[in-house]
């Protein structure tokens, strides 16, 4: 067995929290062959980056006890046989295993399931820059212009804080997020973790803001209105991270993040010459809803 | 179903408010559903008051309309509810 030292950006949950968060390490190591189990269940997830997905687990996933141990299995690629309760991940090849791939799920998913069903972090998919030392979080559909609009924002000077999956937590009454890994991805590329970037925050920072990107056609007006109640949960259930199914804990964190942090709709034409202009309403927006 | 029914809310039904709605969600089947102001007063006293006509009663004491008229609301509520597999009427 071959100790894998990890050094990208999760690193940094461990780095800038304190130890109330329950761990500052997670082990990741390759390993031949898993030991045996005796994961009975299967969970399908849709297909990502074109590959079968599914995790599977012990026993039905509704007990506290499931969550424990998981084995996370892209189909040809790696296998990630994870315990929570040690902090422990060992993953084995499969034929199609390159080291990008590896951490191209590692970063993706495995890691943010972990912290999830860990209920150390609620992960959210969303890009997020630091605007005025306050969080601003971009969510939309697939294709709506996330990592398009996080990346513009990168060019403008702003610190990224994650291009896609983002950690966030409640403490005293107040949401933080911790920025989460310091690539972004300007393009779409299959399993590819992007382009690294040192324009990084390395610091916990509140969350101002969420806008949902609505892509509207390229002379449309550039709109931002305010959702509430069911549209408010709506996008935050949606921003959920991976196919896991919400259970009270992740229900009453939605509730309570969509009660505390505005969340707005924003219709951005699908322009690019016409990013200068979104960015500027979204910048005029932040300081006049401050 | 009459008012002389008992409503039975499923286990696995859970609400939070957002704003001014509620919302449900089915732990089992992950579907959510949204109750305005009126919808979730109506909700919450069916969670506390089983029976249906005790519910009627305080909710026509409570909105000020007739027992009449309030019987006619909630019997529909629930109907609407128990389509949606939110309640069980035993």
């Amino acid at each position: 067995m071959k100790k894998h030292l990890y050094a990208y950006g999760y690193k940094l949950l461990f780095s800038s929290l304190k130890e109330e968060n329950n761990f500052k390490t997670i082990h990741i190591d390759k390993i031949d062959k898993f030991p045996s189990n005796n994961f009975k269940k299967i969970i399908n997830f849709h297909t990502n980056q074109n590959r079968t997905i599914y995790l599977k687990v012990i026993n039905d996933f509704k007990t506290e006890k499931s969550f424990e141990k998981w084995l996370f299995v892209v189909d040809g690629v790696i296998s990630f046989l994870c315990d929570t309760k040690t902090n422990q991940v060992y993953y084995q090849k499969d034929y199609d295993y390159t080291d990008e791939r590896r951490d191209y799920w590692l970063i993706h998913i495995v890691l943010p399931m972990f912290f999830t069903l860990k209920k150390s972090y609620y992960l959210l998919h969303t890009g997020a820059v630091n605007i005025n030392n306050k969080a601003v979080l971009f969510t939309g559909n697939s294709h709506a212009g996330k990592s398009t609009l996080t990346d513009y924002f990168l060019k403008k000077k702003h610190k990224l804080l994650s291009d896609d999956k983002l950690a966030t937590f409640k403490k005293d009454d107040i949401f933080y997020c911790v920025p989460s890994h310091p690539y972004h991805r300007p393009y779409r590329g299959v399993e590819d973790l992007g382009i690294k970037t040192d324009n990084f925050d390395t610091k916990q920072l509140p969350i101002d803001k969420i806008y949902w990107i609505k892509p509207v056609k390229e002379n449309d007006n550039i709109l931002i209105n305010e959702l509430i109640g069911i549209k408010n949960f709506e996008v935050l259930r949606y921003s959920t991270e991976m196919d896991l199914s919400v259970d009270l804990d992740r229900f009453k964190y939605i509730t309570d993040l969509a009660n505390t942090i505005q969340v707005y709709e924003i219709q951005i034409p699908r322009n690019m010459d016409r990013l200068e202009e979104v960015y500027n309403s979204i910048i005029i927006h932040t300081k006049k809803n401050d | 179903m009459t008012i002389d029914s008992k409503v039975r809310i499923l286990d696995t039904v859970f609400l939070q408010e957002v704003d001014d709605e509620t919302i449900l969600l089915d732990i089992n089947t992950q579907e959510y559903f949204s109750l305005n102001e009126v919808g979730g007063v109506f909700y919450h006293m069916l969670k506390d008051e089983a029976s249906l006509q005790k519910s009627a009663e305080v909710l026509a004491e409570h909105f000020e309309v007739s027992l009449e008229d309030i019987e006619k609301d909630l019997l529909a509520f629930v109907k609407a509810l128990s389509e949606k597999g939110l309640v069980t009427l035993p």
